[in-house]
């Protein structure tokens, strides 16, 4: 994969202060950086015969769950979900997905699109002067920071909102709390990219969820746009009864 | 119109289906009858290629010629997915027949069925199976 010179006008969605903002670019990676950038697709799980690994959803991950994730996952209710509102995909599960997803590599930061449900996200590089949010301030995607260390990316994100789906996702959900910790460490493995990833939580986990995945280069087109369609996201909502049939019926407003 | 609502036939059996990969972590099996499977006919009434899951409704007559919307879900797949399949934003015409077969939802009183893995499929009158 070449390296790509970016000197183009470009939209990044910042967490933090940042906001969003527009930037004029025209920057390289440092020389010693290792070249990851590149469109990939199709996840595998590396440490698991399954394509995706099993501590992506709630049973999987069961064993690691604390007793208060338990009990919130036994009185979610899955009405009470945001994605049928068109939320995206959060951390860890948006990796379980299978679309495309993009790292481009910068001077000062790294950023990731991710064709399912148009996520942006920006990992800012240590050394940089990149401000710090400030207290109080919590992200769907939380706030990301990276560094390289030989050939690898390392990732650490926190800084996350509270998440009903935030350990697993997609009717097995288990939830995150403002603690949740990730690491995230990305190289090249031969064309695929590889990432060994750490999940810590110590209100809702026991213990760390560490697995190891892998996507091969796409060999397509940068993501497309997701353009999520409520109806469209609501529509498995039909054949998932409610916990709490004596509740008012919910009229969902489009966000 | 026609229609045609018949045979549960054994799941997992290893018909000629779509042949869409297996994504555990959208829990079908938890929202339709992987045990089952169902067969309907009816005609287009909406095909919407959108995301997250595309939109397939076909209105189906019953023996007493009341008909009934039913829903066509294809798994947890995306517009992307699909596309990599052969579908497209065009594939269906509103008003053409189609006949399709999969596991019926699990919810009392719900007209839907999964024609994702390997026991669905989407059949036109002259026997063709889409895409």
């Amino acid at each position: 994969m070449a390296r790509t010179v970016f000197a183009s006008l470009r939209i990044v969605l910042a967490a933090g202060p940042l906001a969003i903002g527009a930037v004029v670019q025209a920057q390289v990676p440092p020389s010693e950086a290792p070249d990851l950038a590149g469109v990939f697709a199709g996840r595998r799980c590396v440490s698991d015969s399954a394509g995706v690994c099993p501590e992506l959803n709630r049973d999987g991950a069961a064993r690691l769950l604390t007793a208060r994730a338990r009990a919130f996952v036994e009185a979610f209710d899955e009405l009470a979900a945001p994605k049928y509102d068109c939320a995206p995909a959060t951390l860890p599960g948006l990796f379980g997905d299978p679309y495309t997803f993009e790292v481009e590599q910068l001077a000062d930061r790294v950023v990731l699109s991710y064709e399912k449900d148009d996520v942006v996200r920006t990992v800012w590089l240590e050394g940089h002067g990149h401000p710090e949010p400030p207290v109080g301030s919590f992200f769907i995607h939380g706030r990301s920071t990276g560094r390289y260390e030989g050939d690898r990316l390392v990732v650490e994100t926190t800084r996350f909102a509270f998440d009903p789906a935030g350990i697993a996702g997609d009717f097995m959900s288990a939830p995150s709390s403002t603690q949740k910790r990730l690491v995230e460490r990305y190289w090249l493995e031969g064309a695929n990219l590889r990432m060994a990833l750490t999940v810590e939580d110590p209100i809702f986990l026991l213990g760390p969820i560490e697995y190891v995945m892998e996507w091969p280069p796409s060999g397509r087109r940068p993501p497309e746009p997701w353009n999520c369609n409520p109806e469209a996201a609501r529509r498995n909502l039909r054949l998932v009864p409610t916990k709490y049939p004596q509740d008012p019926p919910v009229q969902r407003r489009d966000p | 119109m026609t229609s045609r609502w018949a045979a549960v036939v054994v799941a997992g059996s290893l018909g000629l289906g779509l042949g869409f990969p297996a994504a555990a972590h959208h829990g079908a099996a938890a929202l339709f009858d992987m045990g089952r499977t169902e067969e309907v006919t009816g005609t287009v009434k909406r095909w919407s290629f959108v995301n997250p899951h595309p939109i397939l409704v076909l209105e189906v007559a019953d023996a007493n010629g009341a008909t009934a919307e039913w829903d066509i879900y294809f798994g947890p797949a995306a517009a992307a997915i699909l596309r990599n399949r052969g579908f497209a934003p065009d594939t269906f015409r509103f008003g053409e027949a189609l006949t399709v077969k999969g596991h019926p939802a699990r919810v009392a009183g719900a007209r839907a069925i999964d024609v994702f893995g390997s026991a669905g499929s989407v059949t036109r009158p002259d026997g063709s199976r889409v895409p």
